[in-house]
């Protein structure tokens, strides 16, 4: 019996393990002397996340969450001498109080059945605001990129689909929901293809590897939530029982798979920086030569993240993509129309992830290197890259596993789908050997592989920078999309005389959104309503003895009356 | 007869790319490189050896095979006869998605070599090929609703001759859609122009500047091969689906001509328009497989 506690429990220790073999060497030099608190917090999140998974009750369930919070913000500020890094840790530790609080109200709403609709809506922020549904998404691009790598493996992989977990389990997907399935279900399918195709639209122009990584698990929570999204909605519509448990399936399977990839590129990303000392894709480049182990693990991952065939990532969505097809075709005008809503958006989002990726591979791996760090890089320790082979040899597992675990949620229905989609990927990888051995063997000149100076318009000996850096790579993209990333310039144009022109400068910079364009603007309003409220706390003791006074008074006063 | 058809498409393919060429050159009042020239240019690339530009790395090297075996991946599941390989099963997003597939590889083995040209070339195949997936994905919708069920045998049973007569007008514009996006994913005239010779200019063969020899063959025949395989899928999209297999096979084959045709006189007439305009006609094209679909649900 897979219960959905095992189901959001194998993500956790598995992505902790390898966290924990990789972080023995990732933290290393001046910060090994505080690596007692680094393992303190970290069995602390470990513990408590498992904790949030199998607790009876609400409320120990809300201290369970809460301990998750505090405890993995402690992880986040493990480098907290950087500015960077202790603004990261407050928004995070705002963003887990907001949320703590959001839920507490949906504690007290969730047993009273009239008001169903503003429990819901509470645990929606909740839980969204741990999941990062937009606009609650803010601080994933910011405490990602400041925690250590091991931490931002365990908390995409493992913390953040925990929002889900809560959902599910607070407001369960069955027949018997079907009075309140519509909103939830086009809550869901609004805030996923929001999330998804936001979420990869703004990792395209970033130049940090770790923030493009944490705008992916925005857009991979978004297809999570358009599966389930899609299951609820076919649950409201009266739909077939096989289909909307295709759409769960599919939701889940899609938890289990980014687990596991988005994990290990995390944590190949730390590999990255500990061997470098810099994450931005325009200063790296040429590190497959130089870290092959490091590297090859990336690629593959990347490649399964983006949703390509054969690997695991895209059997997850073909189960969105059957069930969106399969609901365009039942003749419910409704359910058509989210089966077109949600089959456009997955494409659009799977393509915009293919660029992403190729731009975090081309960027960070190939070429030739931009920088002297880039250059210098040697291979981690082995240990490094045993902690991502051992994830990587869980997503290969999980392309059969994929087919099982929907196999077994639908019970039969549309099977042999995957099971053909397993075995298309399995004869594409082996064309792919025969072809190498073809090209190899049979060719005459197959296996004389003669070194030759990149063709540059006929310019021998091209230097690293005259290549494409990975900002100019999805820059037409970017600039198609500029309306919505609203990305800052600053350009440093040419000076001097025409013939002799000084050095000329661009540099793009693309914030978050919401965090820039609503958190910030929301809270500074806040702040400034509070600022009035000052008057009554500016120091002077006269003031404050009248403010007692008047209490008083009135306190008698109303004694009096009554 | 599944095998065979398959087996006959991949020996046919580079015959297609030869119509295309003739067409063009009839056109230009000029005699043509001839139907069976790009067989005699693979023969002659296979003999040669594979230079490996200084910086590149094992994707580049295995880059060209992948994207020639995702294309040969999706023409054996491919329904060449009617009924394919197992493809009364396999899903239609799948199709799709193995060629993405190669197209990734393609792209990652173009940044590998680290050259700004190419470079050049993989950024914009990315963008093209990103705002054509939506055009493709409302397409197979609308097959999806038409004919009944995701594996690719289904989404191309054809046409029944009662929605000729209805929908007329979408279907019309479902071809114009699919055909725009059978230009840009096979890189012709209006998107790319496969024989230009700047490397500014170029998109798909900027990423092929440092491929030679045999992987510059497995470039080649894929591209031909590819583009039998997307003209062979608008085809069956309208045909309907023919109870002798022979038949039905002569048919497809005899569309892809028809379509190999149209694409020469296409080229041979139209200038390609500036990069900056090819987002504004793919959105077109989506506008126009949006409003078959709109046509199509509500008459």
């Amino acid at each position: 019996m897979i219960s959905l506690e095992t189901i959001f429990a194998i993500p956790i220790l598995t992505v902790a393990a390898a966290a924990a073999v990789h972080a023995t060497a990732y933290i290393h030099g001046e910060a090994r002397r505080h690596l007692f608190r680094f393992w303190c917090f970290f069995i602390a999140t470990v513990a408590s996340m498992l904790a949030v998974v199998y607790v009876d009750g609400k409320l120990p369930f809300l201290l369970a969450w809460e301990a998750m919070g505090l405890a993995s913000a402690g992880l986040v500020a493990f480098e907290s001498k950087e500015k960077s890094v202790k603004k990261a840790t407050w928004i995070y530790l705002l963003a887990c109080h907001a949320g703590a609080c959001a839920l507490m109200l949906a504690g007290v709403l969730y047993s009273r059945p009239d008001a169903w609709i503003a429990a819901f809506a509470f645990a929606v922020v909740g839980f969204g605001l741990k999941a990062g549904f937009p606009p609650f998404h803010a601080w994933l691009p910011e405490a990602h990129p400041a925690a250590p790598a091991p931490a931002s493996a365990i908390m995409s992989g493992a913390m953040i689909p925990l929002g889900f977990y809560g959902l599910i389990r607070f407001f369960p997907l069955s027949s018997e929901c079907s009075v309140n399935g519509a909103v939830f279900g086009w809550t869901l399918l609004a805030l996923g293809v929001i999330g998804a195709l936001g979420g990869i639209l703004f990792a395209l122009p970033q130049s940090n590897l770790k923030r493009l990584l944490a705008f992916s698990s925005v857009e991979n929570m978004g297809v999570i939530a358009m599966g389930l999204g899609l299951c609820a909605l076919v649950i409201a519509r009266d739909g077939k029982v096989e289909l909307w448990l295709l759409a769960g399936a599919g939701a889940i399977v899609h938890v289990l798979n980014h687990a596991f990839l988005k994990g290990s590129l995390f944590l190949a990303a730390g590999s990255v920086l500990r061997q470098t000392g810099t994450l931005d894709q325009d200063r790296l480049g040429g590190l497959l030569k130089k870290m092959p182990f490091t590297g090859t693990l990336f690629t593959i991952n990347a490649i399964g993240l983006a949703g390509l065939p054969p690997l695991n990532g895209f059997i997850g969505e073909l189960a969105i993509y059957v069930t969106a097809f399969l609901a365009i075709k039942s003749g419910d005008p409704v359910l058509a129309f989210a089966g077109f809503l949600v089959a456009v958006s997955l494409a659009l989002t799977g393509a915009l992830a293919a660029t992403a990726y190729a731009k975090a591979i081309g960027g960070t791996f190939l070429g030739e290197g931009r920088s002297e760090e880039a250059i210098n890089a040697t291979e981690t320790p082995k240990r490094m890259y045993i902690a991502q082979i051992f994830l990587t040899v869980l997503s290969l597992a999980m392309i059969p596993g994929s087919v099982y675990l929907i196999y077994y949620t639908t019970g039969g229905y549309k099977t042999e789908v995957f099971i053909t989609a397993a075995i298309v990927g399995a004869l594409f990888a082996a064309l792919v050997v025969s072809l190498l051995i073809l090209r190899r063997f049979v060719c005459p000149r197959g296996d004389e592989k003669p070194r030759v100076p990149v063709w540059d318009c006929g310019y021998d000996a091209p230097t690293a920078r005259m290549a494409y850096t990975a900002t100019a790579f999805t820059q037409p993209l970017t600039d198609l999309s500029r309306p919505i990333l609203r990305s800052r310039r600053h350009i440093q144009p040419f000076k001097g005389d025409p013939a002799a022109p000084s050095d000329a400068a661009i540099a793009t910079e693309t914030d978050d959104f919401a965090l820039g364009g609503l958190w910030r603007p929301v809270f500074s309003r806040i702040a400034r309503v509070f600022q009035r409220v000052h008057l009554l706390q500016n120091g002077s003791l006269h003031l404050y003895i009248l403010i007692i006074l008047i209490a008083v008074l009135a306190l008698l006063v109303a004694a009096l009356v009554s | 007869m599944n095998i065979l058809s398959v087996i006959l498409a991949v020996i046919l393919a580079p015959l297609f790319l030869g119509i295309v060429n003739q067409t063009k050159a009839f056109f230009g009042g000029r005699r043509g490189p001839g139907y069976l020239r790009l067989y005699k240019d693979l023969f002659k690339l296979v003999r040669k050896s594979c230079p490996r530009p200084m910086p590149s790395t094992w994707i580049f090297d295995i880059a060209q095979s992948v994207s020639l075996a995702s294309v040969i991946a999706a023409s054996i599941v491919f329904p060449w006869s009617g009924v394919g390989i197992g493809s009364s099963i396999v899903p239609a997003v799948l199709f799709f998605y193995i060629l993405a597939a190669g197209r990734f590889f393609t792209v990652i083995g173009a940044l590998d070599a680290g050259n700004a040209f190419e470079g050049m070339g993989a950024s914009r195949e990315m963008q093209f090929s990103t705002l054509a997936e939506p055009i493709v994905f409302v397409i197979l919708g609308l097959l999806v609703m038409l004919n009944g069920d995701v594996s690719l045998t289904s989404v191309l049973a054809g046409v029944s001759s009662e929605t000729w007569r209805e929908s007329i007008v979408a279907l019309i514009l479902v071809f114009g859609a699919f055909y725009a996006v059978f230009l840009l994913e096979n890189c012709r005239v209006p998107f790319d122009d496969p024989e230009t010779h700047l490397e500014l200019t170029m998109i798909h063969e900027a990423m092929l500047l440092d491929v030679g020899g045999v992987d510059l063959a497995f470039a080649l025949y894929g591209a031909a091969l590819k583009f039998e395989l997307l003209a062979a899928f608008l085809v069956t999209m309208f045909v309907p689906q023919l109870s002798n297999p022979y038949l039905h096979l002569s048919v497809i084959f005899g569309g892809v001509a028809l379509i190999s045709i149209l694409t020469g006189v296409v080229e041979s007439i139209m200038a390609r328009v500036r990069f900056f305009k090819t987002p504004q006609m793919l959105l077109g094209a989506l506008l126009m497989a949006s409003l078959a679909v709109f046509f199509i649900a509500c008459f």
